[in-house]
């Protein structure tokens, strides 16, 4: 199902779904990112790097929960300063949180049809844009199943529908595929792939998924991004000498500066 | 909104309440049906569950709303495009309407059991609006408390304890009680309008509150500033709570209503009037009207007896407040007694300021065994063993007996006090 | 018994500074309302009960409740030392809140009505225990606030004479009221002590006595072609 209601609502933002420009983000008086300046168009763009490296706490001001305390934010083309300005940007916006809560009575439908309702998606076909994301995460037997009974792995799909119900332009999904099997994982793999026109912002400490899903590579470690680039540059940041499947490992070490992964 | 709200509904741990909500209040209701029959004794009773019902309804709504403290729940309400106070709003709803529903199970149990029997009308939407501001006020102080606090340890036991105290201490001041005693329904009196704007006033702020404040504390660095909207919302509904809790100690919550131009007589002489949403009574106070005008020569009964307020500018007359078909029937038969007592014997007791201790005992013992045997007698048997008390001095079983015996022995007996009556109360009011 | 920092441990990981806010509210709620009754609706009509009835309902609900924490699901998993930890917490914080209680009642009122609450606390301490162990221990709330109704509403006859077991209008020492706070405490203790697995062992046991009675012999499998039956 093709729900084009939240693209319409954000208006016409052109290619960057977001655009930010100098921000800082903290928590209290610390610190976490500096003067960051990120951007993102439609596609994949891969979010790598240690903990506590800023990723979680990027996705959180990108996905607007979070103010930034500095600089200037753009989501889907309207700049977000206030409230006002950010629960309108919300609307196309679909938000996996690293670890994301639920109402433990609820079933499946009713916690994907909920969120589909908070992030603003029209009463009419919700019904049907819920179904929809439930059957894209592979849990239709599970849909009238509570929360609470889902092992850890089936309700990270749940969290995962909820995020991608209603088709929004942007998708920032905070390390997804903890808790899914391998077949889990390539079936989210390909999901992602097949998000056209979407811009899906993710974090994730599996390279392997970076591997097989390709798009842009942002690593950022002690907040602030020491790469931007394609995986295939990330690969040539190993330097020679690192063949295969080792070779993006070692470049992602290069740029945070750690030194060699094992050969 | 819609189907947040019913997902909520479908999926509040409340749901399973519903039936213990029910339960208590048809039990309630059902352990004693003397309102059954007259619309607004049936829609005072209906409030009397509220005192325990409110409490269980807040618990259970801050345990629901406490959901809100579970781990990433917090994150993923402040990632909402909706309006901050919706998702408040959807819950509260549920909460509040899965609470209604218990009370209006009682509401029903009242309307079913009064239809057949109960005179004209229905079902006085001011009682039951006082039980129903009163139930969703419970649940939006509920609501509150589990939100602010995010606690499913404290939440339930504060809110549902505090509802209880709120309940039992201020029981009148919410219109669940009158000067400590029981709302009864009596037709005389209704809720006055101003004191139930302001009860209902009292639920809607609360409730403003609930949905509009709880999302605004814990404002620390971190969040986005809300809109003033939100928080001139939340400052309106505080303010109408306040407003409310400071003219309610102000108010009666009851007040008279006019005399009916059209009352309820029996068909007899002497004549009992009622008011008349109280026609359910009239069969049984036409046997003790009969009675009444078939007392033995030597007092003087009146042509009309009145419910209270029956009779405009006359705020003396009998109540029929007291529980059960016999039991009110007796205090009735008593009302009648006393004032066939003031009809024989004059308004007020007077006598001799030097009358003596002896002569003052044999004069008040003498009257009051008039009384009880008058009552006796107008009832149509002894004092019925769930009435409790009577006339100091005064054995009910002896009247009893006496009531049985033949007129001319109860002539003898009138004749007798009636003498004892004379003979020490002032011949100026004696009209015999 | 765990040792000191044990228990601290224990008590920071189950709502101290709840408890503490609780205890502060707990001796004002006492002091306002030991001398003051109230109208509730009875079955007979309206029955005056004092306010502070409700007080050791409060009380205890809090106290059973904070077993309760944010690491429950691990605490399930622990050894003896927290389960000896658990229990020793009960005692101490039920005896704790009894005695604020107590010691606050005396000292505003006859040492009769504080002893009643004492008592009320020791009864409904033993329906809340069971309504947490039944349901959860954040729900333990649950039975004791139900119970609230039939006592208050069926308590008294017509006359308004209160029935023995309503324990918070008889006196101190009326000995069926202590026998109801004994047992409460004996049906809770029980609760508590019916552990998951300790349940699993009796039910077990329950059904291979009722085996053995009936006169059967489990059938054995030893694999699908061979089927093995032993019966009497």
């Amino acid at each position: 199902m093709d729900n084009n209601t939240s693209a319409e609502r954000v208006g016409d933002h052109g290619r960057r779904a977001v655009e930010a420009r100098a921000l800082s983000l903290g928590y209290g008086r610390r610190l976490v990112i500096k003067d960051l300046d990120f951007e993102a168009v439609p596609g994949v763009v891969w979010l790598l790097g240690p903990n506590g490296a800023g990723k979680t706490t990027l996705l959180r001001t990108l996905a607007t929960v979070s103010p930034p305390r500095g600089g200037t934010l753009k989501i889907l083309g309207n700049v977000v300063s206030g409230e006002r300005s950010a629960r309108r940007a919300r609307s196309g916006i679909g938000y996996l949180p690293q670890r994301f809560g639920f109402y433990p009575n609820f079933s499946v439908y009713d916690f994907v049809r909920y969120c589909a309702w908070l992030r603003g998606v029209a009463e009419r076909g919700a019904h049907q844009a819920a179904l929809a994301a439930i059957g894209a995460v592979g849990l239709e037997r599970q849909a009238g199943t509570t929360m609470r009974r889902l092992s850890g792995g089936m309700a990270q799909r749940a969290g995962i529908a909820a995020a991608i119900v209603g088709r929004p332009p942007l998708l920032l999904l905070d390390e997804p595929t903890v808790g899914l099997d391998p077949a889990q994982r390539l079936e989210f793999r390909s999901l992602i792939s097949s998000l056209d026109g979407t811009t899906v912002v993710l974090s994730t400490h599996l390279v392997e998924d970076v591997r097989a899903v390709g798009g842009t590579v942002v690593v950022m470690n002690d907040g602030r991004a020491v790469f931007r680039g394609s995986g295939e540059e990330l690969k040539a940041a190993a330097g020679p000498g690192w063949p295969g499947e080792n070779a993006l490992e070692q470049g992602y070490m290069n740029v945070i500066g750690t030194g060699q992964a094992n050969r | 909104m819609r189907s947040a709200f019913w997902a909520e509904l479908r999926r509040s741990p409340l749901r399973w309440w519903l039936p213990v909500l029910a339960l208590v209040n048809v039990a309630v209701m059902a352990s004693d049906q003397g309102w059954a029959g007259a619309w607004p004794r049936a829609s005072a009773e209906a409030l009397r569950p509220v005192v325990f019902l409110g409490p269980l309804v807040a618990a259970g709504a801050a345990w629901s709303a406490a959901r809100s403290g579970l781990p990433g729940v917090s994150d993923r309400m402040r990632s909402t495009a909706r309006v901050g106070w919706m998702p408040d709003a959807a819950q509260l709803a549920s909460s509040a309407v899965i609470g209604l529903v218990g009370y209006l199970t009682g509401v029903a149990y009242a309307a079913f059991a009064s239809v057949a029997q109960a005179g004209p009308g229905f079902l006085w939407p001011g009682y039951l609006l006082l039980g129903a501001a009163a139930t969703a006020a419970c649940a939006a102080i509920g609501h509150i408390a589990g939100r602010v606090t995010g606690s499913r340890f404290g939440a339930p036991v504060a809110a549902g304890g505090g509802c209880l105290i709120l309940m039992m201490a201020l029981s009148s001041l919410l219109g669940l009680t009158e000067n400590g005693n029981a709302v009864g329904g009596d037709p005389a009196f209704a809720v006055k309008p101003v004191a139930l704007d302001t009860r209902l006033l009292l639920g809607l702020g609360l409730t403003a509150t609930a949905v509009t404040l709880p999302s605004l504390f814990g404002l620390r660095a971190g969040r986005w500033r809300p809109e003033l909207q939100r928080w001139s919302a939340g400052a309106v509904g505080v303010a109408v709570v306040a407003a409310a809790a400071a003219l309610m100690p102000t108010q009666q919550v009851l007040q008279e209503r006019a005399a009916p131009t059209a009352p309820d007589c029996t068909a007899t002489v002497p004549r009992i009037c009622l008011w008349p949403e109280d026609h359910f009574y009239l069969k049984d106070v036409t046997a003790l009207a009969v009675r009444a005008g078939q007392l033995p020569p030597g007092l003087r009964v009146p042509a009309a007896f009145y419910e209270q307020g029956v009779k405009a500018d006359d705020s003396s007359g009998f109540s029929l407040d007291f529980g059960s078909v016999s039991d009110n029937m007796w205090f009735v038969a008593s009302a009648m007694a006393y004032n066939v007592m003031s009809s024989t014997f004059g308004p007020k007791a007077c006598f001799p300021s030097s009358m003596s201790q002896i002569s003052y005992d044999k004069m008040q013992q003498s009257g009051l065994l008039l009384v009880q045997w008058l009552s006796t007698r107008i009832f149509g048997g002894p004092q019925p063993s769930t009435v409790f008390g009577g006339p100091p001095g005064v054995d009910p079983t002896a009247i009893g007996r006496l009531a049985k015996e033949p007129e001319a022995a109860q002539a003898a007996f009138v004749r007798t006090q009636a003498t004892v009556q004379d003979k020490y109360l002032c011949k100026a009011h004696a009209q015999r | 018994m765990p040792s000191g920092s044990t228990v601290a441990r224990y008590i920071r990981a189950h709502h101290w500074r709840g408890l503490a806010i609780a205890a502060a509210a707990l001796v004002a709620d006492v002091a306002l309302s030991v001398h003051t009754d109230v109208s509730s609706p009875a079955v007979n009509g309206y029955i005056t009960v004092p306010l502070a009835a409700q007080v050791p309902l409060i009380t205890v609900c809090l106290v059973i409740s904070s077993i309760d924490g944010p690491m429950a699901s691990l605490e399930q998993a622990g050894s003896t030392t927290l389960r000896r930890c658990q229990l020793w917490y009960l005692v101490c914080a039920s005896c704790a809140a009894a005695l604020l209680v107590g010691a606050t009642a005396a000292l505003l009122a006859p040492l009769g009505t504080a002893l009643v609450l004492v008592r009320g606390v020791a009864i409904w301490a033993g329906m809340a225990l069971l309504s947490g162990r039944v349901l959860r221990w954040s729900l333990a709330w649950v039975l004791p606030l139900a119970s609230f109704f039939p006592l208050n509403y069926f308590g008294a006859d017509a006359a308004g004479r209160f029935y023995w077991w309503y324990w918070a209008r008889q006196p101190a020492g009326q000995v069926p009221c202590l026998l109801i706070a004994v047992g409460s405490i004996a049906v809770g203790t029980c609760a508590v002590a019916l552990t998951p697995w300790r349940l699993a062992s009796h039910r077990a046991a329950a059904v291979r006595m009722f085996n053995r009675l009936r006169g059967r012999r489990h059938t054995v499998f030893s694999d699908s072609s061979q089927d093995i039956h032993a019966r009497t």
